[in-house]
């Protein structure tokens, strides 16, 4: 080993990237500054003006102005109800697909296919119409219904599933458990880890999900956070109310931002194995 | 084993083909009608035109129209343009990112968090942030580029600078997302293959070209059709920043569906564009299929 | 075997007893879904929604759930979708030139009925251009409720500074463009403040068209005409073209929220905006705010108002229509219309609510609040009061981006702009 040498060029990168890094994140800065500092002052002050006038007023007015108490429950209810659905479906399919036998297995596998290579962001509007035809406009079963089924996380559960030693199933068959206890006491507790990823895609994903919820959401009861955000950009059509929408940009960005400092970790692994959301 | 009754089967489904389609029912039903009948009413909507309340068949008149019109054409362009950009950039930018991630220290989560965080945030909130750095006259980035003395621009106003000007937005918050892709391909690469390049002195570029750039193909091939599959399902800048203008310059896709169908309730026009892009889709998958076939058979 | 006469027989009875329960429990209150949009800046939202409750609390037999849905094509884009799938809401306020639209989608009922009635309204009592958009087959269809018109406003602290009178604002297009050059500040290269900011919009570009000589929208009742390829189209766009050829304003297309910003921000000496933006840009300009009409063309003084009307749903029960009206009447009662024009700066619709406080109070402490009132002299029909009204805005707009960011002469760009209207109104059914 060359000590000496390898020292600065290891550094060097590390520079570069916390510079990078930097940069990059200039624009959430300003957004902190923005939400901050009055705007006014954000505009012809300098960083020790804006240190004087610091306040969060900006986030009073913007948590009045919109419902981001109501918001954020929806969202809430949206998202996790949504995960706990999912988690129930793709454990049942991606048992079946990895560990039973029957007819018409290939056909059903491709069926899952079709959904991996037609996201339902490109099916609003035919989905928007089944919909209306249902009566599930403006409800939360109306935002969850394309996603329920997912075959990113059938086939997630169908991979780690397979990978379950065949003897640890053949002993709970043989102590008499039906299948649903097979995979409630044997496969899912060792599949753990393919569950979290899944969640942590899953919460993400639909966290920051926008066209779907405007198109099919119209009362204040059910609309998620990002619809919110958007309404509260476009009512205010006037710009002197920055502080306002960079506060409530914040207010739907910031929980997410501390999930991935928590578990930055786990959120790379899970996104690695999401591929094709 | 404890077997409490609530995971009593009923006594019908004993075989394991009865608990299969026990197990696949919900997500079939869930499949049917959220993936698989809206494909079939959206190719019949696409040869149908809404008249008041009724629908009436046109057959391919909704195509016509689109190929037809020349600002349709340019939502096309755009969508073509924009996809592009992002297929180099999630894969050159990813790449270059993702070295420079892999670099010496092993544990630099602190320095990634940067383009981890903007990955997880709403692409809403980020077009948000967006819509204030770009502001023409009150916004940071003219107030940066007028400092250093460069020319100031109307971004999302200049018909010539929109599209890019949101395109820019999506690489903020993507660029991290593909170069995560490549760090775990890197990472898994044999660690003596990358210092002996080094050792012999060989530029960094040689060895990108020569060395990194074929052990990663894989994954090359892997981002490029995410990165594909991602653009083409951007609409919430659009939204959000410029609502297709100035003058059609950043209609994508996706907006235009949203446009004709949601606004304005021409359902065969939306309709017709859906289909085309279901249309790249399948060609998409089926590219993907022989490429994997090939592998396989080559391997 | 099914007899049939026995089950039409059981089908009536039970039809006839539900009645019957249904009469019984007539006290129980109708629950309206009401519509609404946010067209201007300010918590309008956070007003309406406390006046629903006013009303909400004054009446116990209709209890009124508004739903705010957005910008106005956000809005129209629900109540269409809500109409299309047989479940509209009650009551909305919705755009004036939505009228043929909705009148084809058969998703409305006309008013005329209700105005003549017992429980009626004064109609003549609201100002005729606000009624211009609200009216057709000789029938009404709507009731004024968030209108207004553009309005020029000014930075007077800035003509001060550059030595013009504060008092006397621009009155053609030509001072527009003196006066313009003079208010413009320049830091090297750089612009920090432009003499006039005009959002590029096909509702602001109207009023120029009017006040050439020729408005680009219908001014009867046609849904199935647009004038946007005329010679006094084409020269209220290169006007606008000019004033950004001359260094007066901004290159590039401007957006409607940046002007306001601007304006503030004393980037813009001058903007023209609506009159709705009023209480705001009161509240937030470090400066004194003067407000004038738009200065005239040759034609003289022009303006195009615009603006949502309350409209009552087709698809719904009767005594839900009923409830509808009692809702519509309460709110644009003189006090409560005139509060709203304070809270909001929307221009009071009717003669009376100008007559009582709060407006009058607040009208003679606030000259600038009478600007846009007394402009509606010169005020016409809001365009495009057509079918595809909500498309042809787009493509109106789209023409003037075209020209205002140098890609278009305004003859190509308006002829393209007509070309494609003409293709909405035929696809609409109309004959040209």
């Amino acid at each position: 080993m060359i000590a000496q040498r390898k020292s600065w060029q290891d550094i060097l990168p590390i520079v570069a990237l916390g510079a990078f890094g930097l940069v990059w994140m200039v624009p959430l800065f300003w957004t902190l500054a923005a939400a901050f500092v009055p705007t006014t002052e954000l505009l012809n002050g300098g960083p020790l003006v804006w240190l004087q006038s610091l306040h969060f007023g900006a986030f009073e007015q913007a948590w009045s102005v919109a419902p981001f108490a109501r918001f954020y429950l929806n969202t809430i209810i949206w998202v996790f109800g949504l995960l706990a659905i999912q988690l129930v479906t793709i454990s049942l399919a991606g048992f079946a697909l990895a560990r039973l036998d029957f007819r018409g297995k290939d056909q059903i596998f491709f069926l899952f296919l079709t959904q991996l290579m037609v996201p339902a962001t490109v099916l609003i509007l035919p989905n928007y119409q089944t919909l209306v035809t249902l009566g599930w406009l403006d409800s939360y079963q109306g935002m969850m219904a394309p996603y329920i089924a997912s075959a990113f996380g059938t086939f997630l559960m169908r991979q780690a599933f397979k990978q379950v030693p065949k003897e640890l199933e053949e002993a709970a068959r043989s102590d008499g458990a039906n299948w649903l206890q097979v995979l409630w006491h044997v496969f899912l507790p060792v599949t753990r880890a393919p569950l979290l990823a899944f969640s942590i895609v899953s919460i993400t994903y639909h966290w920051n999900e926008f066209l779907w919820p405007l198109l099919i959401t119209s009362s204040v009861e059910v609309r998620p956070l990002t619809v919110g955000l958007a309404l509260l950009v476009q009512s205010s059509e006037i710009g002197a109310q920055w502080d306002q929408l960079s506060a409530g940009t914040l207010i739907v960005a910031v929980p997410i931002l501390v999930l991935i400092a928590l578990v930055q970790k786990q959120f790379t692994n899970s996104f690695l194995s999401s591929g094709i959301k | 084993m404890s077997s409490p009754r609530s995971l009593a089967l009923p006594s019908i489904v004993r075989s394991s083909g009865a608990v299969a389609y026990l197990f696949l029912l919900p997500s079939l039903v869930f499949l049917a009608v959220f993936t698989l009948w809206p494909i079939v009413s959206v190719i019949w909507g696409s040869l149908h035109a809404r008249r008041g309340r009724s629908q009436i068949f046109v057959g391919m008149d909704n195509f016509e129209r689109i190929f037809s019109d020349p600002f349709s054409q340019q939502v096309i362009l755009n969508t073509v343009g924009y996809v592009t950009l992002s297929l180099l950039m999630s894969v050159f930018g990813g790449l270059l990112l993702a070295i420079l991630m892999n670099q010496g220290l092993k544990n630099i989560g602190f320095f990634r968090f940067p383009f981890l965080a903007t990955i997880a945030m709403p692409m809403v909130s980020v077009a948000s942030i967006w819509l204030f750095m770009y502001s023409p006259r009150v916004g940071l980035l003219n107030d940066i580029l007028g400092g250093l003395g460069l020319p100031r621009s109307n971004w999302l106003s200049d018909p010539d600078l929109a599209l890019p000007g949101l395109f820019v937005v999506y690489l903020w918050k993507q660029l991290g997302y593909f170069s995560l892709f490549y760090l775990a391909a890197l990472q898994s690469l044999p660690d003596d293959v990358l210092e002996a390049a080094t050792l012999d002195g060989v530029t960094f570029w040689q060895k990108l070209r020569h060395i990194i750039w074929p052990l990663v193909s894989p994954t090359t091939y892997f981002v490029s059709t995410i990165g594909v599959l991602n653009s083409l399902q951007q609409v919430d800048h659009v939204f959000v920043l410029t609502q297709g203008g100035p003058n059609n310059a950043t209609s994508l896709a996706l907006y235009y569906v949203y446009e004709q169908g949601f606004k304005w309730f021409k359902t065969g026009i939306a309709s017709a564009m859906t289909v085309i892009l279901l249309a790249v889709l399948l060609t998409m998958a089926i590219l993907q299929f022989v490429y994997l076939e090939r592998r396989v058979h080559y391997q | 075997m099914f007899n049939r006469a026995l089950a039409i027989r059981l089908l009536v009875l039970f039809c006839a007893s539900a009645l019957l329960i249904g009469g019984t429990f007539a006290q129980e209150p109708i629950t309206l879904q009401f519509f609404y949009p946010v067209g201007v800046a300010g918590p309008l939202a956070q007003a309406i929604d406390g006046y629903v409750a006013e009303f909400n609390a004054t009446h116990d037999h209709i209890q009124v759930e508004p739903v705010f849905t957005g910008g106005y094509a956000e809005n129209m884009a629900r109540a269409t979708a809500a109409i299309l799938s047989g479940q509209p809401p009650d009551v909305a306020i919705l755009l004036g030139i939505d009228i043929y639209t909705l009148i084809q989608l058969e998703g409305i009922i006309p008013l005329d009925d209700y105005i003549a009635s017992e429980d009626g309204l004064d109609i003549d009592d609201f100002f005729d251009a606000f009624m211009a958009n609200n009216i057709a087959d000789d029938q009404v269809w709507s009731i004024p409720w968030q209108r207004s018109t553009p309005i020029l406003y000014y930075n007077k602290d800035a003509f001060a500074e550059v030595g013009l009178d504060p008092e006397t604002p621009p009155a053609t297009w030509e001072e527009l463009v003196e006066y313009g050059k003079q208010l413009v500040v320049r830091d090297g290269d750089n612009v920090t403040r432009w003499g006039v900011e005009v959002p590029t919009s096909f509702w602001i570009f109207a009023n120029f068209a009017i006040q050439a000589g020729q408005h680009i929208g219908s001014l009867g009742d046609d849904p199935c005409a647009v004038y946007l390829d005329t010679p006094e189209a084409t020269e209220a766009l290169a006007f606008l073209r000019r004033l950004q050829e001359e260094g007066v304003m901004p290159d590039g297309a401007n957006a409607w929220g940046t002007a306001p910003a601007d304006f503030i921000a004393g980037a813009a000496a001058m903007i023209y905006h609506s009159t709705g933006s009023l209480s705001t840009l009161l509240a937030n300009s470090p400066f004194e705010v003067g407000t004038a009409f738009m200065p005239a063309g040759e034609a003289g003084y022009g303006a195009n108002v615009g603006g949502g009307n309350y409209y009552i749903m087709k698809d719904i029960a009767p005594e839900r229509q009923d409830a509808a009206w009692e809702f519509i009447r309460w709110m644009v009662r003189p006090e409560q219309i005139g509060q709203w024009g304070i809270d909001s700066g929307y221009v009071a619709p009717r003669n009376a609510a100008w007559e009582v406080d709060p407006l009058m109070s607040y009208a003679a402490e606030v000259p600038q609040a009478s600007t846009a009132r007394f402009q509606l002299e010169y005020a016409v029909k809001e365009f495009p009061a057509t079918y595809g009204g909500q498309e042809i805005q787009v493509i109106t707009t789209q023409a003037i981006e075209a020209v205002n960011t140098g890609e278009q002469s305004p003859e190509d760009a308006l002829a393209v702009a007509q070309e494609r209207a003409n293709e909405v109104l035929i696809q609409n059914g109309c004959e040209l």
